[in-house]
Parts: structure tokens; sequence; C-alpha cells
């Protein structure tokens, strides 16, 4: 039944999963509470044609490439957002929408031109099994560094989320956090793109958050809670696509998509 | 008479000589919007104090800069002696119950916790001490049995009590609130008016921005009237007249003014 763990892949798809799947879920209780949920998935689109841009840039890509590329990206996109928005007179999302579905579509067409090891199907819908170790190394380092900071500043994330007015009259540099979680996020997504890729990628901050907030009452447990069940699906994913020979990352999607169903329905007849 | 306890509080006690809120020549704009023009006054503890004046006549502005959260154009405000940004433990900030988000995941318990946030920052980790102060805020606005409720479980008056539950456990001796009164029934109104009462004869000092003119003289015995300027600051017996209304709201609410 555990045959597929005696190829290194498989292990390494595993152990990044848990990685991606942990930090991220958790991550995604920030993003769900600031309701950035469709933010991070317009953030996602704009990733890629960052990235695009810097392999054409530095002729090959490696993970700090990568990294810069997407941070470029989604700070050109967003930061051109607010302008287009005021000058065209248009509201945010409108903009927002234009621009990273644009930048996207560029993207497309730059990747189709480049040689690169991951193909335009990667990018898109994620291949956990074509990591290398060079990318699980990644996927654990800015996992480490998104849970180090979301426990350092623990108390001033809940201030900070619940009102942020109450938070700055409690002395939380509440514009500092602000770019923080935006860092976050986008370090976040460079590792979902490898699992899941740029559709879906949104899926794995928010299906995990949305569903522990039926559950739980706490943001400690969310937070905590959200990281688990991003895990455990991951690894689920893992299993399950090597048993019936389908996409993990889809498959990672779908699992959780059930769950947050069933948790509704049980509210439901919780009443 | 209140049916709140706040000999928890500690004993009622007499203005003290430090404790002294001083706003000086305040201005503050947005972009290029002038909201609020040289606002000077001095106010001891022990006193609730009403910020009247029209929509936009920068009320909550004012409000908001003594909490720090805005950046002044010019002027100063302290409390004993030092910058309020200074002093994030003694004053606490309340906005309008419509700027929370009753679905966030915090019980009543949670958000009265939240209060102790100036003390321990993020590493200090929670003492006993603390679970008792925020015990004693929670006993002293009667929210035992609500504790473990969430937000959206609460009337807008429970609403309104954690906040100033928060206050309390934050060890807050100034408290800011925009329009407590708002959104309150009449029962939910009067309990407020008691804490009111109880919490300045313990020496706090309120700071309300305030809408309704029919109960500013039962509710504050200081107000402060704004019209983007000062139009007049002081006892309420002495400020709170027809003239002055006159200036603060020129195009303003003749009925309300009448019952006066």
């Amino acid at each position: 039944m555990f045959d597929f763990l005696e190829y290194t892949f498989n292990q390494r798809a595993l152990l990044a999963i848990s990685v991606i799947g942990f930090s991220n879920g958790a991550l995604g209780t920030l993003v769900v509470l600031r309701k950035h949920a469709l933010v991070i998935s317009a953030l996602a689109h704009t990733l890629l044609p960052g990235i695009a841009l810097a392999i054409l840039i530095f002729g090959g890509l490696n993970p700090l490439v990568g990294f810069v590329g997407a941070l470029v990206g989604a700070l050109v996109v967003g930061l051109s957002t607010v302008l287009v928005a005021r000058v065209g007179l248009l509201d945010d999302q409108t903009a927002l929408t234009v621009l990273y579905t644009t930048s996207f579509a560029g993207g497309i067409l730059m990747l189709d031109r480049i040689q690169t090891y991951v193909s335009l199907d990667s990018w898109l819908f994620g291949n956990i099994l074509s990591l290398r170790d060079s990318d699980l190394w990644i996927s654990c380092a800015v996992g480490f560094l998104v849970l180090v900071v979301l426990a350092r500043f623990r108390r001033s994330w809940i201030l900070f989320l619940f009102e942020p007015s109450i938070a700055a009259s409690m002395g939380v540099p509440v514009s500092k956090m602000r770019y923080l979680l935006t860092g976050l996020m986008v370090l976040g997504l460079v590792t979902s793109l490898q699992a899941v890729g740029a559709v879906l990628s949104a899926a794995l901050f928010i299906i995990p958050t949305a569903t522990m907030l039926q559950w739980v009452r706490s943001p400690r447990a969310l937070l905590w809670g959200s990281g688990a069940l991003g895990a455990g699906a991951g690894m689920m994913s893992v299993a399950l696509s090597n048993w019936l020979d389908l996409r993990t990352g889809a498959t990672l999607i779908l699992l959780l998509g059930t769950g947050f169903l069933f948790s509704i329905l049980l509210r439901m007849g919780r009443g | 008479m209140s049916e709140f306890d706040f000999s928890l509080l500690g004993p009622a006690h007499a203005p003290h000589p430090d404790h002294e809120l001083v706003v000086e020549g305040l201005s503050v704009n947005y972009g290029s919007i002038c909201a609020l023009q040289e606002v000077s006054f001095r106010i001891g503890c022990g006193h609730a104090m009403g910020l009247l004046g029209q929509n936009g006549a920068g009320k909550s502005t004012l409000l908001k800069a003594i909490a720090g959260l805005n950046t002044p154009l010019s002027g100063k405000v302290e409390w004993s002696g030092r910058p309020v940004t200074d002093m994030r433990q003694e004053i606490a900030y309340l906005p309008q119950l419509s700027e929370l988000d009753p679905r966030f995941p915090l019980t009543v318990q949670g958000v009265v916790e939240l209060g102790r946030y100036p003390h321990l920052g993020d590493t200090h980790p929670w003492s006993p001490s603390d679970s008792e102060i925020v015990e004693k805020a929670l006993t002293m606005l009667q929210l035992n049995d609500l504790r473990g409720r969430r937000l959206f479980q609460l009337s807008g008056g429970q609403l309104q009590r954690t906040q100033i539950a928060r206050a309390l456990s934050q060890g807050a001796h100034v408290l800011l609130l925009d329009e407590p009164f708002s959104g309150l029934d009449e029962p939910s109104q009067h309990l407020l008016r008691d804490l009111f009462q109880e919490l300045v004869n313990r020496g706090r000092l309120l700071l309300v921005c305030h809408h309704d003119l029919k109960t500013v003289p039962v509710l504050f015995d200081t107000v402060l009237l704004l019209n983007r300027e000062m139009v007049g600051v002081g006892p309420t017996s002495e400020v709170f007249t027809e003239d002055h209304l006159l200036q603060t709201y020129p195009t303003g609410p003749s009925a309300e003014k009448s019952d006066v």
C-alpha cells in the first residue's frame, strides 16, 4: 500500500507538500481574517509573469531568481492597480482583474518561449513530483520562516486582524504588519506554485481556514488547525494520487473542498 | 443606582493632579483637506467629556488623534506630562460597534484578554496575574456568564460592555469612545450611562463622541463643541448653550436644540 514511498521523488513530494500545506494553511488564517481571499487569488496569477521575466533576464531559473521575479511581479501589479484605479475611476477589483489577467497572459506567452525544465502545464497546475532537492530546501526554509514570523508576532497579528485601529492604539505597528503580510503571502505563493500551480494556489491558503472556522473559536486554534489540515490533506493527496493515478495538486484541492463541504453540512445540522 | 460592582477598580478617588490630558494647538489634515484646526484644551481625570459637532466636524478625527492613530499636522497631545504615544497602557480607544466584525473568531473573554497586549507585547508569557485582571474586568462588567460567547451572539449593549472590559483589563485611565450609544436599545443605554458614572467616580477620564444632543446634560459634565475648529469647551452648564450650539450646528438640527 505504501510502495510508492520507495521512490525518492515520492518521498520528496510527501515531505514538501506537508511543509507547504502546513505553513500556507497556517498563513491562510491571516489571509482569511484580513478578508484577502480574492487578493491572494489575483496575486497568485501575477507571480507567473514576474518569474518568466526573471528567467528571461537572468537566463535561467533558480529559487532566488524565481522569488525576486515573483515579488517584483506582485509589487508592480499591486502598485499599478492603485494608480490605474485612481486615474481610470475604476474600483479596485476591476483594476486588479484587468492587470492580473493581462500580465498572466503575458507570462504564458513568455514561458512558451523559454526552455526550462518546468513545463507551462506545471506552472498552471503544479507538479509536486518534478521537485528537485533544492526546491525542497527552499520550501522548508520558507515554511520555517513563515511559522517563525507568525509565532514571533502572535499577539500583534490577532489585534491587527481583529480591528486595526484598536491595534494601532495599543502600539501595534499596523502599517508594517500590512507589508509583512504581503511579503509572507508572496513567499508562500512561490512555494504553493510548485505544489498546486498558479490557478489553484489560493485554495491552499483559503480552504483550510474556511473549514476550521466552522469548528474553532480562537485565532490560535484556527492557525494551528488550518496548518494541520493543510499538511494532512497534502499527505493524503500524494498517497491518493499515486493509488488512483491522479494529478496531485487537483486531488489536494478537491480533498480540501470536500472537507469544507462536510464541515458546512455538519454545521447546518447543528443549527 | 448602578448594579455594577466597581469596588474592584479601587476606591473612588479625588482627581489626581498628575492625571491630566493636555491637547495643544492640534491640527490634523487629510491630504490637503483640513479636518481639525488648532484645538487646545486640558482636562483632568474623573470627568466625562462629550465631543459634539456635525458630521465631518472632526469629532472622530480628534478622538483618533488623542489615541495616536493619525499624525497631526501640528500640536501635541499629552497625558500626565508625556506624549500619548508613549502611554499606550493608559489610553484605550473604543471604535464604533459597526467597525467590529462580529464574525471574528474571538470570545468575549478573548477580546478582554487582548487588553493585556500593551503590558505583554508579543513575547512576555501570560501570567496568573494577567488572568486575575481579566477575571476582574469580566466580573465588573457582569460578563461572567457571557465569557464563552462569540461576538455575533451578543447584543449591542453586551458588545459595548465587552469593549469597556477590554479597556479596563488594559488598565486604562483614559477611555476614548466613538458613538458608544448608537445602535443600543433604551435599557442598554441606561446601563451604559450608569457605567459611565461609575467609571468617572473611580477617577477615569471619558472622552466620548456623541450626536444625541438631548442626552448631553445627563451624560457629560464637560463638553467640547467642534466645527473643524473649537467653538467652546468647558462645564456643560456653561458651554452647552443656545449661542454656542448655533455656531456648532450652523445648518444644524434645530429640533434637537429646542429640547435643550
